[in-house]
């Protein structure tokens, strides 16, 4: 495991942050980050509440604008890839069934109906919902399968790049981890470029390959690589490895935090 | 034997739904009950007194009397409350109309909002007796002045509610809009418009009760320049000529209108609102 900046990736950047600053309602946010991520990368922001991940994640979606900084995206020809954003609540329209949720994405950017039916089919047994639940109202399921819905809803475009915003933050401990190893085996074949904030140290070593500990005002406190290969299993929750880059994360966000706090 | 075993499971199961159902249904028959039980007390304790003290009937007709005025008067009366029933649908759908119109503007337009919201509530405030001579005036008597105080009077909620429900988005939905580069049409169609429909029906549920005063109202003032008169033309006719018990059965059957009208609008919302999680207060 390497703390610190990691060693200069050769291969292209999905997304290339320089000096990027967010001023909302005059609070400095964002101060001067600058950041790469390579394309398809797994990287989870991790940090104490109201330094500013969120920011980053609604700044790299275009949900909030920057006060100065760019944000350059590897595919020139467009001004953006097509983005997914996964938030913390499910977002569901409650008058709409599953089926039409998760096709709001297509119908917006007017896709054409025959080729929805299979991909939102598909996509509906992707995140292991049943095809019979496509005809229910979000009042009808549970907090998880509403969570699935929302994954699949973000899937349908076939996302260039991934954001997550503490997704599964609302479920309890056994849902989270079921989500996160049904998460895990969906990147696994896509390998999608995927930014993640997250509260939970485990969740994010568990899922990411890297990890980004953030201070007040989006400061880099340290770039940690995860030297877990995937596939990964449950089991790799209990190893000692695992439970060693855990403290040290750890260790880095108190230590950090709280030095910050003295100031 | 199998056969035997499926009917009579059949049967079972047909008799706990019917059982079921009677279930269902018996809170809200308990809470028929009470009142139901009330009206005839009072309805057998009317009558009674007047056989007993014999209060003129000019002051206070019987129950009996008022029915057998209105018996009398059926034609006339059935008449009157299609007219007014006519009248007050009219002012409604005209009131539903303007209302979320000037809703529509006014969630679009903070300027609007600030500019004409104000004097909306200044017209609410203003007794509706106080405006319909100046109604009469501008729209002449009649129908046409009738279903202008109607709208008055009933289109301040719906679009109060209505601007309320297309200001009230949920910032997350709104967000999931904007991330999939929704224009403002798509915005107005799939988020705003369906998140106002339940405040629309709540608007309209109190609009529909002021729908009957304002005809009543506008047919009282204006009514007498109408060749056919309604239910108010009638209050009106009956309190002057001393008809009580024809005024007795107006009042009543205006009533029944005001709340036909809002079971109406009730039952059209619960039926639109069934799919989702919003449930209207009883």
């Amino acid at each position: 495991m390497t703390r610190g900046r990691v060693p200069e990736n050769t291969a292209k950047n999905a997304i290339q942050i320089q000096d990027l600053g967010v001023i909302l309602t005059d609070t400095v946010i964002l101060d001067s980050l600058s950041l790469e991520i390579p394309q398809g990368q797994w990287v989870a922001i991790v940090g104490p509440s109201g330094c500013g991940k969120s920011t980053l994640l609604r700044t790299i979606a275009g949900l909030t604008q920057p006060s100065k900084g760019t944000i350059t995206w590897s595919q020139p020809s467009s001004p953006r890839p097509p983005l997914a954003f996964v938030f913390q609540d499910p977002t569901l329209l409650p008058w709409r069934t599953v089926y039409d949720n998760i096709r709001l994405p297509l119908e917006l950017s007017d896709g054409r109906q025959s080729t929805q039916q299979t991909a939102i089919a598909e996509k509906v047994q992707l995140v292991g919902l049943d095809e019979r639940d496509m005809n229910k109202f979000p009042r009808m399921l549970s907090g998880g399968m509403k969570m699935r819905v929302s994954l699949a809803r973000a899937l349908i475009t076939n996302p260039a790049v991934l954001l997550l915003d503490e997704p599964f933050a609302a479920l309890d401990e056994i849902l989270r981890q079921q989500l996160n190893e049904d998460l895990l085996r969906i990147w696994t074949t896509s390998r999608t470029t995927t930014v993640m904030v997250t509260h939970n140290v485990a969740e994010a070593i568990f899922l990411a390959e890297r990890i980004l500990v953030m201070g007040d005002h989006g400061q880099l406190l340290a770039d940690v690589a995860i030297p877990f290969t995937y596939p990964r299993q449950r089991a790799l929750r209990t190893t000692l490895q695992f439970a060693e880059v855990n403290q040290q994360i750890s260790e880095i966000l108190f230590t950090k935090s709280r030095g910050d706090a003295g100031k | 034997m199998n056969n035997l075993s499926r009917q009579h499971n059949l049967s079972r199961q047909h008799n706990l739904s019917r059982q079921h159902n009677a279930v269902r249904f018996l809170p809200q028959l308990r809470a028929l009950l009470p009142p139901f039980l009330f009206l005839v007390i009072v309805l057998v304790s009317w009558q009674l007194i007047e056989v007993w003290i014999n209060i003129p009937k000019i002051l206070l007709p019987s129950p009996l009397e008022i029915l057998e005025g209105a018996f009398e008067k059926r034609s006339q009366l059935a008449s009157a409350a299609w007219i007014t029933s006519r009248a007050a649908l009219s002012g409604f759908a005209l009131a539903l109309l303007l209302g979320t119109s000037s809703a529509l503007v006014f969630s679009v337009s903070q300027l609007a909002r600030r500019a004409i919201y104000p004097y909306m509530i200044l017209l609410q405030t203003v007794p509706i007796v106080a405006i319909a001579p100046l109604v009469i005036i501008w729209f002449g008597g009649g129908l046409n002045s009738i279903v202008a105080i109607i709208t008055i009077i009933s289109v301040f909620p719906i679009t109060t509610n209505v601007t309320t429900g297309l200001t009230s988005i949920d910032p997350g939905l709104d967000d999931l809009m904007t991330l999939y580069g929704a224009n403002n049409w798509q915005k107005l169609w799939k988020l705003r418009l369906p998140t106002a429909l339940p405040y629309l029906i709540s608007g309209a549920r109190v609009s529909s009760g002021l729908t009957i005063v304002g005809a009543i109202v506008g047919e009282y003032m204006a009514g007498y320049q109408s060749q056919s008169p309604g239910l108010g033309y009638y209050v009106f006719l009956a309190s002057t000529n001393a008809q009580s018990e024809i005024l007795y059965a107006s009042i009543f059957i205006s009533t029944m209108l005001g709340i036909l009208l809002f079971g109406l609008v009730t039952l059209v919302g619960k039926t639109a609102l069934a799919r989702w999680t919003y449930e209207m207060e009883q």
